[in-house]
């Protein structure tokens, strides 16, 4: 089994013994919370250093903030994740703090998509991740995501690089 | 004549200090766009400790562990803020200092990751500009690009 594959459930392990599906390659440029804005060309975080993306001036990850800053892109807040026609919902996850820890958009079939941390997305049910508490629930009208390609059979080029690494001194030092 | 800027830290005392004391006061340094002169100074002296430490084969190995096993355990993560206050993450900063530059700078072009927090760190800089948040690739290239400028890369 792929190395990225294990790791994931070894953090989430509730994974092993239900059915899931990756659908994305491995890739550290955008995050949970910029997946489920429908935006792929950022990592939407606030209050880091250096910063990286965050629509409001207000950086932090509270959960009015953060509802503050999905309005910006048009959700707003619904009591519960019943599907209705045309709309999508974000599920909401926070931390023990109740600083947001992660976000997962609902698809039209009602399961939903994730994207976990620096890996990769994947559809599952609400209560298989292991990334906090589920806090509530937002919706906006539904956009199309442009997804990269996903061809199972490839291997993450970020393990290929770890393989190399592991394979030893011959090519440690033809590397350095 | 009193100085503009109370001083981040003792340098005296930095041997003795955890690296999440020095950290945080580097990074309100650096939010508060600190004269440049104050940063180079206590970055220096900071090198200048570092330098005395393990050779250069050693700290090439000992980054190569930490990072390897940082990405293991924290690629899941959703949050940058999380990721950096992993101990393998504080170590390369806290311990490696300044001559992970490079280092860091190679894992950056070779396999990505979160590490502009440790460049702005260990470096006192900040070459990513405002409209490129979040924009990773971008961000990547323009400390790649700091890199090369300083020889600190391979220009292939």
């Amino acid at each position: 089994m792929k190395e990225c594959i294990l790791e994931l459930e070894n953090d989430h392990p509730k994974l092993r013994e239900v059915w899931y599906e990756r659908t994305s390659p491995c890739t550290d440029e955008y995050n949970c919370l910029a997946f489920a804005a429908g935006d792929l060309c950022h990592w939407w975080e606030p209050g880091c250093l250096p910063p990286y993306y965050w629509p409001l001036i207000q950086h932090d990850l509270t959960v009015p903030s953060f509802i503050e800053a999905f309005k910006t892109i048009g959700f707003s807040v619904v009591p519960d994740a019943t599907p209705q026609p045309g709309m999508e919902i974000v599920a909401v996850f926070v931390d023990e703090n109740d600083q947001v820890s992660h976000a997962a958009i609902q698809e039209e079939d009602g399961l939903w998509k994730s994207k976990c941390g620096d890996r990769f997305d994947i559809r599952h049910s609400l209560d298989d991740l292991n990334f906090g508490k589920l806090k509530l629930f937002l919706t906006r009208p539904r956009i199309i995501r442009q997804l990269p390609d996903y061809d199972e059979s490839e291997e993450c080029p970020y393990h290929l690089e770890l393989q190399k690494r592991d394979a030893g001194p011959e090519w440690r030092k033809a590397e350095f | 004549m009193t100085a503009p800027y109370p001083p981040i830290c003792d340098v005296r005392e930095v041997n003795h200090r955890k690296y999440s004391e020095v950290a945080m006061r580097l990074t309100e340094f650096l939010r508060k766009g600190s004269s440049a002169a104050h940063a180079e100074r206590l970055v220096n002296e900071l090198r200048g400790r570092r330098s005395d430490g393990a050779n250069n084969s050693s700290v090439k190995e000992r980054f190569e562990h930490l990072a390897q096993r940082w990405r293991t355990e924290t690629d899941g993560y959703s949050m940058v803020r999380k990721k950096i206050q992993h101990h393998d993450y504080q170590e390369i900063i806290g311990e490696l200092g300044y001559q992970a530059v490079p280092l860091i700078l190679r894992e950056l072009k070779l396999r990505g990751g979160h590490w502009y927090h440790a460049l702005s760190l260990l470096t006192a800089e900040n070459p990513i500009p405002p409209e490129l948040a979040g924009d990773v690739p971008a961000m990547r290239e323009c400390w790649l690009q700091w890199g090369r400028s300083r020889g600190l890369v391979d220009s292939e």
